[in-house]
């Protein structure tokens, strides 16, 4: 995050290839770059003059660096104060001294730095420097064991600098990597999620695409939920929510709520330092202004934030702060402070409580069903097409109650 | 009990092949496919019920030596109750495994100040002729680093009977009431008009006592140059004859082969004395028919012998021991003995759970 700078994948600090000597036990044959890991074996005397250019002592890492057979043939990372420390240490049995060659070829971090990306360089690298020793005892042998300095060499520069390399070995075996950033799986893609585009989609469409993903993109407005979406572009609904995980994978979209004027909402406690990120004070004014009316000042609106609450509509709150007359638009106001994450939406769930009196069965019995404290009203409203009115009035019925906030019957969690 | 044995030594001197032999049954030929200990190898061996001897073998790199030395010293060197130091007879760093010896020293005697040590100058079979002399020398070199430690100096290879005499020497230490089993051993050997009884440990086959303790200069007597293996075990038939008498899981194989045993070896100029090797001859001798054994898929039970000079006969005595007594009397029944044994059985029972708790 901090200091890595603006690359977003984690920068290596140092490669390293170490053995286990038959007489010296651990030991680092090769580093890139050179004398940043002390070894107390090498230079007993010398360690408290280098000891501030060091990043750590390979003693301290060494048994986790050449374990015990059990950790053999697994990715292997451990941590320092300050590094981490990833490998994938490698027994071979064979026809060497003490039976077992074993070598791991490892690269450092920093502690924070996110290693996913780098499993499976790692993995790749131990693979094919193991089948180059299967082959041609490329590893242990002494002539040829040089040549690791020069792959180190290689990886260090070519991997922090294009985060991709080709190095060939010999006739046969070559080390292709490229560093691919690694995203976690997004959460599954809902019909009444709103899509809103972080980049500018329409400007990356290529003729390529899928076509389902370039039909959707041109409705990705901020404002139209994902099955309006399908309805729009004449997608199916499933192959439009696959779509959309696509964009959410790759962080281009991010989904937030239907807006209505009787949603709801309420301050996170990320508002207290997020009220003072300069980014959140000098965005919102121009952001939620309507075209050509004059830029509020943050105050005021970190002031009309504040009044949001559990329980009092947008509609309510509006009326209460005069807010039309501001020239706010109030569908931007709300939808800037879910992106950035210090406004939430607190949903409706209704639930039928049971009762004694038979429910009047002239609404969809499957809407009864669904009032079970587990569907919020944008879901129903998604559902069923209507809007949060004509779903109160639906409530109403069901519960048996006399309009107008009594649903008799039915009642509401706000969350 | 816990008991805390330190196996320390160059690398390469053969400190797991040691104890692969004597503690995972597994013959001389079979340590060449183990690889180098990373570090230090923790194992727990049951012995004698009560009696835990928690083996610390110590990978002898310079790394881990080092370590062992610095940072890890309080961890390696507290609570040892035996320190086992291995040096090769003919070492390639003869001053560097000195050096690393002395330290050691250095560091138990803070530590670990009653523990006591032993010397072991292995790889026996490889030293040039006149092996004894070159024992000697060593012994003596060693004794000298040492200084005023008391040390305990054994000559010991894989391939020969002498590594048993070693361990049971330091198994024999760590058994508090040693005198106390022996006297009994002693009343037995009288019941049965035998020459000796001999206990030994179930698992390892180490010698735990035996019933005339004077004429077992192994354990009193100071460090003795073992004698040069006269024969190899494979050409005494030893081996030969089990696979042929162990196929059956019958409990007792009976050894009829004239040449088969030489646990009393007679001597040519003095036919009644006894061979001062029988002891680790016959811990040696009975591990590599119990590992035929395991060859042919069959559990070693017991022994018995009747040959012309003497009757023998090899039993469990308690859960964990095995006794062998050894008769020179031709009208003596081998079913009589093991009645004695079945009869002596719960005595050296209790015997044996006495000594250790106390």
């Amino acid at each position: 995050m901090a200091s890595s700078g603006a690359s977003f994948l984690p920068r290596i600090q140092s490669v390293f290839y170490a053995v286990f000597d038959e007489h010296q036990g651990p030991k680092i044959v090769y580093q890139v770059p050179e004398g940043l890991i002390a070894s107390r074996l090498f230079s007993p005397r010398k360690r408290a003059t280098s000891s501030s250019r060091t990043l750590f002592n390979f003693d301290d890492i060494s048994s986790y660096v050449i374990p015990r057979s059990a950790l053999c043939g697994r990715l292997v990372i451990c941590a320092t104060r300050k590094h981490r420390i990833i490998g994938f240490p490698v027994e071979l049995r064979g026809n060497y001294e003490r039976n077992y060659f074993r070598y791991n070829l490892c690269f450092v971090f920093e502690r924070t730095a996110d290693l996913s990306c780098y499993e499976s360089v790692v993995r790749k690298v131990s693979r094919v420097l193991t089948s180059c020793e299967e082959e041609s005892s490329f590893l242990s042998s002494p002539k040829s064991s040089p040549a690791i300095h020069a792959i180190l060499e290689q990886l260090f520069e070519d991997l922090n600098s294009f985060s991709e390399t080709s190095i060939p070995i010999d006739k046969f075996n070559s080390i292709e990597l490229k560093i691919f950033p690694f995203y976690p799986n997004p959460p599954a893609v809902k019909e009444w999620q709103v899509p809103l585009a972080l980049i500018s989609l329409s400007k990356r469409i290529e003729p390529n695409w899928d076509l389902t993903m370039v039909k959707v993109c041109q409705y990705i407005d901020g404002t139209r939920h994902v099955a309006r979406i399908a309805q729009l572009a004449e997608c199916d609904l499933e192959l439009t929510k696959l779509a959309m995980s696509h964009l959410l994978y790759y962080q281009v979209v991010m989904m937030i709520d239907i807006f209505q004027y009787s949603n709801m909402y309420t301050l996170r406690k990320s508002i207290q330092w997020l009220a003072n990120e300069s980014d959140v004070r000098e965005e919102c004014g121009p952001y939620v202004a309507k075209e050509g009316r004059v830029i509020t000042d943050w105050p005021r609106l970190l002031h009309l934030y504040s009044r949001l609450k559990p329980g009092k509509t947008v509609r309510d709150w509006m009326i209460e702060h005069d807010v039309d007359s501001s020239g706010i638009d109030v569908r931007r106001l709300t939808s800037f402070g879910v992106i950035k994450g210090f406004l939430h939406r607190v949903h409706r769930w209704p639930i039928l409580l049971p009762s004694s009196e038979t429910p009047s069965p002239e609404k969809p019995s499957e809407f009864s069903l669904l009032l079970d404290g587990e569907h919020h009203t944008d879901e129903l409203c998604t559902r069923f097409g209507v809007g949060w009115p004509i779903l109160k009035q639906w409530l109403s019925v069901v519960g048996g109650g006399k309009g107008e906030d009594n649903f008799g019957q039915v009642s509401i969690i706000y969350r | 009990m816990k008991k805390k044995v330190l196996l320390m030594g160059a690398s390469g001197s053969g400190k797991t092949s040691m104890r692969s032999l004597i503690f995972s049954n597994n013959p001389a030929s079979l340590t060449a496919r183990l690889g180098a200990t990373i570090d230090v190898e923790q194992n727990h061996v049951r012995f004698l019920g009560d009696l835990i001897l928690n083996l610390w073998d110590c990978g002898g790199q310079d790394a881990f030596m080092d370590s062992y030395l610095s940072t890890q010293q309080s961890t390696i060197f507290q609570h040892v109750g035996v320190l086992i130091y291995v040096f090769e007879v003919e070492s390639r760093n003869r001053e560097k495994d000195l050096e690393y010896y002395r330290n050691c020293l250095d560091a138990l005697r803070r530590y670990s100040p009653d523990a006591s040590i032993f010397l072991l100058v292995h790889k026996m079979d490889l030293a040039r002729p006149p092996r004894e002399q070159v024992l000697e020398r060593k012994a003596e070199e060693l004794r000298q680093v040492s200084g005023d430690v008391p040390v305990t100096v054994y000559g010991t290879t894989i391939h020969d009977e002498s590594l048993y005499k070693a361990w049971s020497g330091i198994v024999h230490t760590l058994i508090p009431n040693a005198s106390v089993l022996s006297r009994h051993l002693a009343i037995l050997a009288h019941a049965c008009s035998a020459t000796e009884v001999i206990l030994f440990e179930r698992t390892t086959f180490l010698v735990i006592a035996t019933s005339n303790p004077p004429a077992a200069p192994s354990f009193s007597a100071p460090p003795l140059i073992t004698s040069t293996p006269s024969s190899s075990f494979t050409s005494n038939g030893f081996t030969s004859t089990s696979t042929s008498t162990s196929t059956r899981t019958t409990s007792t194989a009976t050894v009829t082969s004239q040449h088969a045993v030489n646990v009393p070896e007679p001597r040519e100029n003095d036919p009644h004395q006894l061979a001062p090797t029988r002891y680790e001859r016959t811990s040696e001798l009975i591990k590599a028919f119990k590992y035929s054994c395991s060859r042919v898929r069959e559990e070693f039970h017991a022994l018995e012998m009747e040959l012309g000079e003497f009757t023998a006969v090899l039993d469990e005595l308690t859960r964990n021991t095995y006794v062998l007594i050894v008769v020179h009397d031709p009208t003596i029944e081998t079913a009589a003995l093991r009645m004695n044994i079945r009869l002596a059985r719960q005595k050296f029972e209790e015997l044996q759970g006495d000594s250790l708790i106390s």
